[in-house]
C-alpha cells in the first residue's frame, strides 16, 4: 500500500521510501514528483530504481531530459527543470515510450500534470523543521492508483 | 518519375518505390518501433528490387504524421537527407490522406471515409470533409452528428472501435489501422508531377497540439533568494 | 553498436559528422581525423535568416527543422556541394548514437544514414562521451598520451584515462548531478540567471571564494564525484542567510565544484601515471576551472591542455574525428544500427560498451 504521508530524516530514508513505493508499481504507471532544489527527488528515484532492480547509476536526467533504465521493469526517468513550455513536454513524447511497458518518473512533475495530471500518483516533497527532514505527501489522481492507497 | 516512399507514422515502418504507372515495390514490416533500425536497410531493400539505385530516384515522399513522434521524426528525416543529397523535391502527405486513399483504393466511396489517428491521451485526429481536427472521440462524433454509413480507418478508429461503430458507421480492418504505403507513394507521385513538391528543408512533421501554453510553475523559484523563501 | 561484417580498412579522409543528442543540432567536416574543414552550430548560425521558415525553440523538434540546413551550411562552408550528382562530396558521414534524449538522437542518425546511403559511402555511429575526448586532439595533434580527461558538461561528469585514439578507461564519474547541472541549478536558484555556467563565473569574480565554507564531497577510494549534496548545501544556506550576497555565494560555491573537480583530477593523473590533462565539456570553459588547472599542472610537472570554447560545448567536429578513428579501427556502423540513449563508456579499459 502506499501512505498518504511520510516524513524522512536522511536521504537514505528518502531512498528507501521509495523502493519501498516502488514494490506497488505497475507497468504504465505515471509518477510525478514535485518539490524544490535539493528535495530529494533524483534520491527518491534511486530508491524507486533499486527497487526495480536497475543495475546501473541513476543520476540526475536535467540536462538529457529523460533517461531509460532496464530493470524488472523499464524505468523512464524525466526532469522538466529546464523547459518552459508544454509543447515542449509534449514533444519529449513521454506517453509514446510508456506504452513499450514501462513506468514514468518525472521530476519537476507540476510541468507535466496537463498530460497526465487525470490518471497519477502526485509526490510532493517539502523542507520539514529540521535541514535533513523532508515531509513527504502522496496523492492519487484518478482511479489508477486510488486501490493502492493506504486507507486515511 | 521514380519516387521512393517511407511511411513510419505508426509502430510499422514501410517503404514503396512507385512511378506513373503505379506501385512498383511495397515492402512493410509490422514489427512494433524499430524505424531507426528497419527504415534504410528497407529502403536499400526496396530500391535492389525494384533494380534502380538511389541515383536515378526522381522524388520523396514522407508521411508527415499525425501519428508516432518518434517514428515520424525518423521518416521525415530520412527523407530530407536522402532528398538533399541527391538535389531532389520531397512530398508530405499526411497519415490522414494516406489513410483516406487506401480505403478508397480498396472500394469505399469517397464521401463515406473517416480517417482516424490516435494521438494518445485521449486524444485523436481525424479529417472529415477535407477538414483535419483533433480531439476527444468525443468531438469527432459530435462533429458527424446524424450522419451514417461511415467507415472509419487508421489506429485511432480502432481503439475507439466501441464509440465509433454503430449508428454512424463501422469499423475498417486491420489492412487500414496503419497508411498503406502504396497510397503514400501513389499520392507522393500525382505531388510531385502536379508541381506540388517542395524543398526538403521545408518538408516538416505535422503536430497537431492544443495552444502552446506556458508551464505554471510553482516550485522552480527563478529568485528565491529576493522572495525571502 | 552493429558493425558492417565489411571489414575493409577505410582509407578515405573527409568525414561529415552530425550530432543532435541534447540541444544543439551540429554538422562538421573534418580531413584527415583532426582537420577542422568546417564546423556549424545551430545556435550560433542565422539559420532562419538564411533560410527562411520558423526556426522552433523546442529542441527535438527544432533538430528535425534545422538538420539538413545545417548540414548544407557545413557542406558550403568547407566548398562542397550538398546535391552533387556522381561522387559524394565526403568519404564518410557519422552521426552521434548516443548517449543522450533518445528523441534528438533518432533525427541526426536517421539523416546520417541516409546521406551515406544516398552518397554511397560508409556510415559510422559516434559515442558522444568519446566526441568529446577527441576535442583536445583537434586542437593539438601533438597531443602526448597518456592523459587523464576531465570531462565536464551539463549532462556529464568523467575522469578518462586516454591512452591513445580509442583506448580509454573510466577513472571516475558523478554519482548524482554532473557539475554543469550544480551550476544552472545553483545559478537560477541565486536569481543569476541560465545558462548558469557563464553567469556564476561573472558573479563569482566580486565574490569572495571563501566567504561560506561548503562542503566538498569525496568518495574515498574512487575517483567519483557527488555534487547533488553541495547543490542542497547552497539551498540550506541561502534559506538561512538570506542576507548573504549572491556573489559571496557564486564565489564559495564555484571554488567548492573547482576543488573537488582538481583533486580527484590530479590525484587519478598521479595514480594512473599520465603525462598529460585535458578539460573537456561545457564547464571546461570556466575561468577558475581553467586558471587553477593550469597552476596546478605546472606546479605537478603535467602538461594541461584547455580547449577553445567552441570545442568545450557541444559540436560535430569531436563527432568526426571521432568517427574518422572508429571507421579506420573497427570499421563502418551497419544501416540497422539503432540510437543508444544510455551508451556508457563503462568497462575499464574497454572502448565503448553499453551502461
Amino acid at each position: 500500500m502506499i501512505p498518504r504521508t511520510a516524513t524522512t530524516t536522511s536521504p537514505e530514508e528518502t531512498r528507501r521510501l521509495g523502493a519501498s513505493m516502488a514494490a506497488g508499481l505497475e507497468p504504465g504507471d505515471v509518477v510525478l514528483l514535485v518539490g524544490g532544489l535539493g528535495a530529494g527527488k533524483t534520491t527518491f528515484v534511486q530508491g524507486v530504481a533499486e527497487a526495480l532492480e536497475v543495475t546501473d547509476d541513476v543520476t540526475s536526467p536535467t540536462f538529457t531530459l529523460c533517461q531509460i533504465y532496464r530493470g524488472r521493469l523499464t524505468l523512464l526517468h524525466a526532469d522538466l527543470w529546464r523547459l518552459e513550455r508544454l509543447a515542449e513536454v509534449i514533444d519529449l513524447a513521454l506517453d509514446e515510450g510508456l506504452e513499450e511497458g514501462g513506468v514514468l518518473l518525472v521530476e519537476w512533475g507540476e510541468g507535466a500534470e496537463p498530460l497526465f495530471g487525470k490518471d497519477c500518483l502526485v509526490v510532493t516533497f517539502e523542507p520539514g523543521a529540521a535541514q535533513s527532514e523532508r515531509r513527504v505527501t502522496f496523492s492519487a489522481r484518478g482511479e489508477r492508483f486510488a486501490a493502492r492507497m493506504e486507507v486515511a | 518519375m521514380r519516387l521512393l516512399a517511407l511511411e513510419s507514422a505508426t509502430g510499422a515502418v514501410a517503404v514503396a518505390v512507385a512511378s506513373e504507372e503505379g506501385v512498383l515495390v511495397e515492402l512493410t514490416v509490422r514489427a512494433a518501433r524499430r524505424h531507426l533500425e528497419l527504415v534504410h536497410p528497407l529502403v536499400a531493400e526496396a530500391l535492389s528490387l525494384a533494380g534502380i539505385t538511389v541515383a536515378e530516384l526522381d522524388g520523396v515522399a514522407a508521411d508527415v504524421g499525425p501519428g508516432l513522434f518518434s517514428g515520424i521524426r525518423v521518416g521525415v528525416s530520412a527523407a530530407k537527407a536522402l532528398a538533399a543529397a541527391r538535389g531532389l523535391e520531397v512530398a508530405g502527405i499526411t497519415s490522414l490522406e494516406a489513410l483516406a486513399h487506401g480505403a478508397v483504393a480498396a472500394g469505399a466511396e469517397p464521401a463515406e471515409v473517416v480517417p482516424v489517428v490516435d494521438l494518445r491521451r485521449g486524444e485523436v485526429a481525424w479529417q472529415v470533409g477535407g477538414e483535419v481536427g483533433h480531439g476527444p472521440v468525443a468531438r469527432l462524433l459530435e462533429e458527424l452528428a446524424g450522419r451514417r454509413g461511415l467507415l472509419f480507418c487508421g489506429d485511432g478508429a480502432r481503439r475507439y472501435a466501441a464509440e465509433l461503430s454503430g449508428r454512424a458507421g463501422r469499423v475498417a480492418g486491420e489492412a487500414l489501422a496503419t497508411p498503406p504505403v502504396a497510397s503514400l507513394s501513389v499520392l507522393g507521385v500525382a505531388a510531385l508531377c502536379g508541381g506540388r513538391g517542395i524543398d526538403p528543408v521545408e518538408l516538416a512533421p505535422l503536430y497537431l497540439r492544443e495552444a502552446d501554453a506556458r508551464i505554471n510553475w510553482t516550485t522552480r523559484h527563478d529568485s528565491p533568494a529576493r522572495r525571502g523563501l | 553498436m552493429g558493425e558492417s561484417s565489411a571489414g575493409a580498412a577505410f582509407a578515405g579522409r573527409r568525414v561529415l559528422a552530425l550530432e543532435t543528442s541534447c540541444d544543439e543540432t551540429a554538422a562538421a567536416v573534418v580531413d584527415d581525423g583532426h582537420v577542422v574543414v568546417s564546423s556549424v552550430v545551430s545556435s550560433q548560425v542565422d539559420l532562419h535568416a538564411r533560410y527562411g521558415g520558423v526556426v522552433p525553440e523546442v529542441a527535438s523538434r527544432a533538430h528535425t527543422e534545422l538538420i539538413v540546413p545545417v548540414v548544407t551550411e557545413a557542406l558550403a562552408a568547407a566548398g562542397l556541394d550538398a546535391t552533387g550528382r556522381g561522387a559524394g562530396p565526403v568519404d564518410a558521414v557519422a552521426a552521434t548514437v548516443g548517449p543522450g534524449l533518445v528523441g534528438a538522437l533518432l533525427v541526426g542518425v536517421s539523416a546520417a544514414k541516409s546521406y551515406a546511403m544516398a552518397w554511397g559511402v560508409p556510415f559510422v555511429g559516434v559515442n558522444h562521451l568519446e566526441g568529446h575526448l577527441y576535442a583536445s586532439l583537434l586542437e593539438d595533434p601533438e597531443l602526448a598520451y597518456p592523459v587523464v580527461v576531465l570531462l565536464v558538461s551539463g549532462g556529464h561528469t568523467l575522469l578518462v584515462r586516454m591512452g591513445g585514439p580509442g583506448r580509454y578507461a573510466v577513472l571516475g564519474r558523478t554519482k548524482d548531478d554532473a557539475a554543469g547541472e550544480a551550476f544552472d541549478k545553483v545559478s537560477r536558484y541565486l536569481g543569476l540567471g541560465y545558462p548558469g555556467g557563464p553567469a556564476i563565473d561573472k558573479a563569482a569574480e566580486r565574490g569572495e571564494p571563501d566567504a561560506v565554507a561548503f562542503p566538498r564531497a569525496r568518495l574515498p577510494g574512487t575517483f567519483d564525484f557527488s555534487f547533488s549534496g553541495l547543490k542542497t548545501a547552497v539551498v540550506n544556506y541561502v534559506r538561512a542567510h538570506p542576507e548573504v550576497s549572491s556573489e559571496d555565494v557564486a564565489a564559495s560555491f564555484q571554488r567548492a565544484v573547482t576543488d573537488a573537480l582538481l583533486e580527484k583530477t590530479f590525484e587519478a593523473a598521479e595514480a594512473t601515471r599520465a603525462v598529460g590533462l585535458c578539460l573537456a565539456g561545457g564547464v571546461a570553459a570556466n575561468s577558475e576551472l581553467r586558471r587553477r588547472a593550469a597552476e596546478k599542472g605546472e606546479a605537478a610537472g603535467l602538461r594541461v591542455f584547455l580547449p577553445s570554447r567552441a570545442m568545450c560545448t557541444d559540436n560535430a567536429a569531436m563527432i568526426a574525428s571521432a568517427g574518422y578513428f572508429r571507421l579506420r579501427s573497427k570499421g563502418p556502423t551497419a544501416l540497422d544500427a539503432g540510437a543508444e540513449p544510455s551508451l556508457g563508456f563503462n568497462e575499464p579499459g574497454s572502448s565503448l560498451s553499453r551502461s
